[in-house]
């Protein structure tokens, strides 16, 4: 029998199934991503922020006691259990700890062990794309790399140039070169020993012809100790900086997000065009080195406006879709230029375009591809309720006035523009079509 | 601990031991070490000090791990094994009178796993620590030559079923031939009895014809007892799988279907003993720390700090059942009816409740009935036998329900029942099988295709989410179609009045679910 102390040397093992653990839940939450990704508290939270997730923690399923069927007969209502204490039947001896009661999850949810496993932003869209099986999307992806002068540089050597630009070490190298071939011709002409060739040499100034006679010259002598070189320079040896003008390729892009808020986009509908746009920025993120984000609202007009009064802009009234994209081309002719931005346009709207203004719509979507925008994407926010006024709404005028092929993709309708016409719209009726949605805006925005 | 409590512990240590055997209590070579908090919850979560990898275990370490750090707490003082040679961990954060608690209680114990009947049999189940130990290089072997993935889905497959073990904790495995065999020759018999008949009427038939057609009946039972599999309704699932399923004829898979099977046929027995067990090193940790107090081994302050501890570890719960007190309580209950002389139909039969109250005989049966508790009983059978009506009242036992406050809306938990009949054949009921209801494996030829059919007899409903997960996880070790009979409680529409609920089959055929009635 024995008391000993422990060796401290820890396992590790505890540590490492702990990630063989939150990798399965990881998995888990991919499988919920279309879920989460329209979760309220990450649209609206702040970017930075860890999200919490609540995710099951795993189990290995068992046959244990339950419950087929809530509240039935065979539920007895909710937990139950033994204890120890004074009371009699009847009588309260706790509580349930924790939240209240939400409708539909009454009781079911009880002892059920949840933890919030924390995610960033980041996390999310690496696991997105994981899933979307496009791991590398930077690789990928023929982001348009854009040239952008900044300034000269000096890119090497020229045997010729203007003074200022003489590249002193590699001419004085050159020099010594020479100096050397000089010597050794001397020598090999007049047969005398180094240190006299050398004196020669220094003589007459490195002038290899008056060298070659003042060495031969009967009385020649010098008082010369040793051989130090130096530099001998013709024209040949000058040597110049070459310079270059200095071009740096950025790959950056510029999202212009464009509003309808006129009477009929109601709360829901900007929620929805709101929660597209942040994952589809978020995503851009991930492709470019850089991406600017530019917010137009337009009701009968349209204007410039932040993001903070993107969102919450209020209704004003009519609906004249032009407008919106009228100035988002203005925008990029004056700022965002296609040869230096990747421009990516998202037009946001129920679709309750004025009839006759539609042309103009039309209109202003082709001068937008005739720019050269990456992607016109159009997200037609139109939950069930809207349905009556279908037969006009912009999404069916696209579809029948622009070069597209109308497709059904994962539950959703889909305009997916024709070779050379960069145009994608999307029907987003609930939250559930964010994920299929992103899903195509990420494999068409690689397709033109 | 620094090493002049080491020392001082080692000191008292001996004392311990002395006190231990001079109470007749039996001891055996047990090593004690002294480790980090993060090795403690290391050991908790893989149940042993070591264990093969799987992110189960992960789970349960981070799970600890999370409460401990911000809580310091959540993990126990102290864990001992029972194995050949038992092993006990104690946390090195522990204060040293804590410490001094878990010597006489961790002795307790050991003297509990050498003489309790259910005990001795789970260290008998194999090599446990050492079986446990050398799974994690093998399984990690495995996981390089099949893939993390396969070994993890075998691991938890394994565990959906392995708990679900025969009935009768003390057999062995029987090769199903020989049980068929034995059961055909009692039909063989039968018929052979019936054919030698002196005359229909000997043997109580109402004429020849009846006689051959039961020879007949007999015959043809033995044709189907010749295919049947199993033979008779085997509870060990695990084991089932691990003599018919295809996949466990690969040396791997095989392995580790045993290993998990071994592991908690071993645990088990813990699980079956935990009420007594507990009470037991309870019981004799205050005693023997009351007798270090006395020897002067410890300080007054210490004594304080011991009792303090103790009274922690036998607080009354609320909420749940807190073993340790329960368990003492029992012991200390045990020993003074039987000391007073408390049974026998003298007494049950007393109607007299102030006679009753000043009973003794001076019989001092107490020790001897205490040991002999702890020698033989479960603790099912403790608590079919001591948790007397006398004993619910006394400690208050009760079950609660939560229920909606009418006034406040908030969900309460209510004492819904305080009858002690029920509340001792609730918790006999939920000991008996550890909580989980009976199945078994009624034919592992289903329908002539090979198929598995299962029956869940006992009463009371499955969890339906757990359960279609599970037949997935038995799919893939049997790899093909499973099916599970088991209870419906009857919606208000199909109510019937005389039956509450009916049988539903659910099946799983490696692609989709379905559920139809029996």
């Amino acid at each position: 029998m024995s008391i000993i102390i422990g060796n401290d040397k820890k396992t590790g093992s505890g540590t490492k199934d702990a990630r063989r653990h939150s990798d399965k839940q990881k998995e888990l939450i991919k499988e919920n991503l279309p879920r989460v990704i329209t979760d309220e508290s990450i649209i609206t939270g702040n970017k930075n922020k860890k999200i919490k997730i609540p995710i099951r923690s795993l189990e290995i399923p068992d046959f244990r006691p339950g419950v087929r069927h809530k509240g039935g007969r065979g539920d007895g209502g909710g937990e139950a259990g033994f204890g120890q204490g004074d009371g009699k039947k009847g009588d309260a001896v706790g509580k349930r700890p924790g939240k209240g009661q939400k409708p539909g999850s009454a009781g079911q949810e009880a002892g059920r062990d949840f933890i919030d496993a924390e995610f960033t932003v980041e996390e999310l869209i690496e696991m997105m794309l994981e899933d979307l099986g496009l791991p590398n999307i930077k690789e990928k992806q023929e982001a348009k790399n854009i040239l952008v002068k900044a300034g000269i540089k000096i890119t090497g050597v020229e045997n010729s140039g203007p003074w200022v630009l003489l590249n002193p070490s590699k001419t004085a190298k050159e020099g010594i070169k020479r100096f050397y071939s000089y010597l050794e011709i001397i020598k090999d002409e007049t047969k005398k020993s180094e240190l006299d060739c050398f004196a020669a040499l220094k003589k007459c100034n490195g002038y290899l012809d008056e060298a070659m006679e003042a060495i031969a010259a009967p009385d020649f002598s010098h008082d010369e100790m040793e051989v130090v070189p130096f530099p001998i320079l013709l024209d040949d040896d000058l040597r110049f900086h070459r310079l270059e003008d200095k071009n740096v390729s950025k790959s950056s892009a510029v999202v212009i997000g464009i509003l309808d808020r006129s009477g009929s986009m109601d709360k829901e509908k900007k929620y929805l065009a709101k929660a597209m746009l942040f994952w589809q920025v978020n995503l851009l993120r991930k492709i470019y080195g850089s991406v600017e984000i530019r917010f137009i609202v337009h009701d009968e007009e349209a204007c410039l406006t932040d993001e903070e009064n993107f969102f919450k802009s209020e209704s004003k009234g009519g609906t004249h879709c032009y407008t919106g994209l009228k100035l988002a081309g203005e925008l990029i002719d004056s700022t965002y230029h296609t040869d230096q931005y990747n421009v990516y346009v998202m037009y946001f709207s129920d679709g309750d375009d004025f009839d006759s203004t539609r042309a103009r719509t039309l209109e202003e979507v082709r001068s937008l591809v005739a720019r050269g925008v990456s992607m016109i994407g159009y997200g037609n926010v139109l939950p069930d309720d809207g349905l009556y006024y279908e037969s006009h709404n912009l999404f069916n005028v696209f579809a029948s006035l622009l070069p597209v092929d109308h497709s059904y993709v994962s539950g959703i309708e889909l305009l997916v523009g024709k070779k050379n016409f960069p145009f994608l719209g999307m029907k987003l009726r609930a939250r559930r079509h964010i994920w299929p949605a992103l899903q195509e805006f990420l494999k068409q925005s690689r397709s033109w | 601990m620094n090493h002049n409590d080491i020392e001082r512990l080692k000191l008292i240590d001996k004392r311990v031991r002395e006190i231990i055997k001079e109470n007749n209590l039996l001891t055996t070579e047990t090593d004690f070490e002294i480790v980090e908090p993060e090795r403690m919850i290391e050991a908790m979560a893989y149940r042993f000090p070591s264990n093969f990898s799987h992110w189960s275990h992960g789970r349960d370490y981070d799970r600890l791990k999370t409460i401990y750090d911000n809580t310091g707490s959540g993990i126990p003082y102290e864990v001992v094994w029972n194995f050949e040679r038992p092993r006990a961990y104690l946390v090195n954060t522990n204060p040293f009178p804590l410490n001094v608690i878990i010597l006489p209680h961790v002795y307790a114990h050991v003297d509990f796993f050498l003489a309790n009947s259910f005990l001795r049999r789970g260290r008998a189940v194999a090599d446990i620590a050492n079986d446990a130990r050398r799974a994690r290089v093998r399984f990690h072997q495995y996981e390089q030559e099949h893939g993390v993935k396969v070994i993890e889905n075998i691991i938890e497959a394994a565990r959906t079923i392995s708990r679900h073990q025969d009935l009768d904790p003390f057999a062995e495995r029987i090769d199903e031939d020989l049980i068929r065999e034995q059961l055909i020759k009692v039909e063989q018999a039968k018929v052979e009895y019936l054919q030698n008949l002196n005359g229909a009427a000997a043997g109580g038939f109402k004429d020849r014809q009846e006689l051959e057609i039961e020879i007949a009946r007999i015959v043809y039972g033995i044709r189907l007892l010749e295919k049947k599999t199993p033979p008779l309704p085997d509870y060990d699932l695990l084991g089932y799988i691990i003599d018919h399923a295809p996949i466990a004829k690969k040396a791997y898979v095989e392995d580790i279907l045993k290993t998990i099977r071994d592991q908690d046929r071993h645990l088990f027995f813990n699980g079956r003993t935990k009420l007594l067990n507990e009470g037991w090193a309870t019981y004799w940790h205050v005693r023997i720390g009351r007798q270090l107090f006395a020897e002067g081994l410890l300080t007054p302050e210490e004594h304080g700090e011991f009792i303090t501890f103790h009274a922690q570890v036998i607080n009354a719960d609320r909420k749940g059942l807190n073993w340790y007190r329960i368990g003492v309580v029992l012991f200390e209950y045990i020993k003074e009816k039987y000391d007073k002389g408390r049974f026998g139909d003298e007494y049950e039969n007393c109607k007299d409740p102030v006679k009753k109250m000043n009973w003794d005989t001076k019989a001092m049966k107490g020790t001897e009935k205490i040991f002999q508790v702890h020698d033989m009983y479960s603790d099912a059978m403790a608590v079919r036998e001591f948790l007397t009506d006398e004993f619910v009242h006394q400690e208050q036992l009760y079950m609660w329900q939560e229920a909606t406050n009418p006034i406040t809306g908030e969900t309460e938990n209510v004492i819904a029942e305080d009858d002690p009949a029920v509340i001792r054949a609730t918790l006999c009921k939920r000991m008996a099988a550890g909580g989980l209801p009976v199945i078994y494996v009624d034919d592992g030829n289903y329908d002539g295709r090979g198929e598995l059919y299962l029956r869940h007899d006992s009463d009371g409903e499955l969890n339906p989410e757990y359960e279609g997960a599970a037949l997935e996880n038995l799919f893939y070790l049997w790899e093909k179609p499973v099916h599970l009979e088991t209870n419906e409680v009857l919606t208000d529409i199909d109510y019937s009045p005389t039956s509450f609920s009916k049988r539903i089959v659910h099946t799983f055929d490696g692609k989709k679910h379905k559920i139809v009635d029996a």
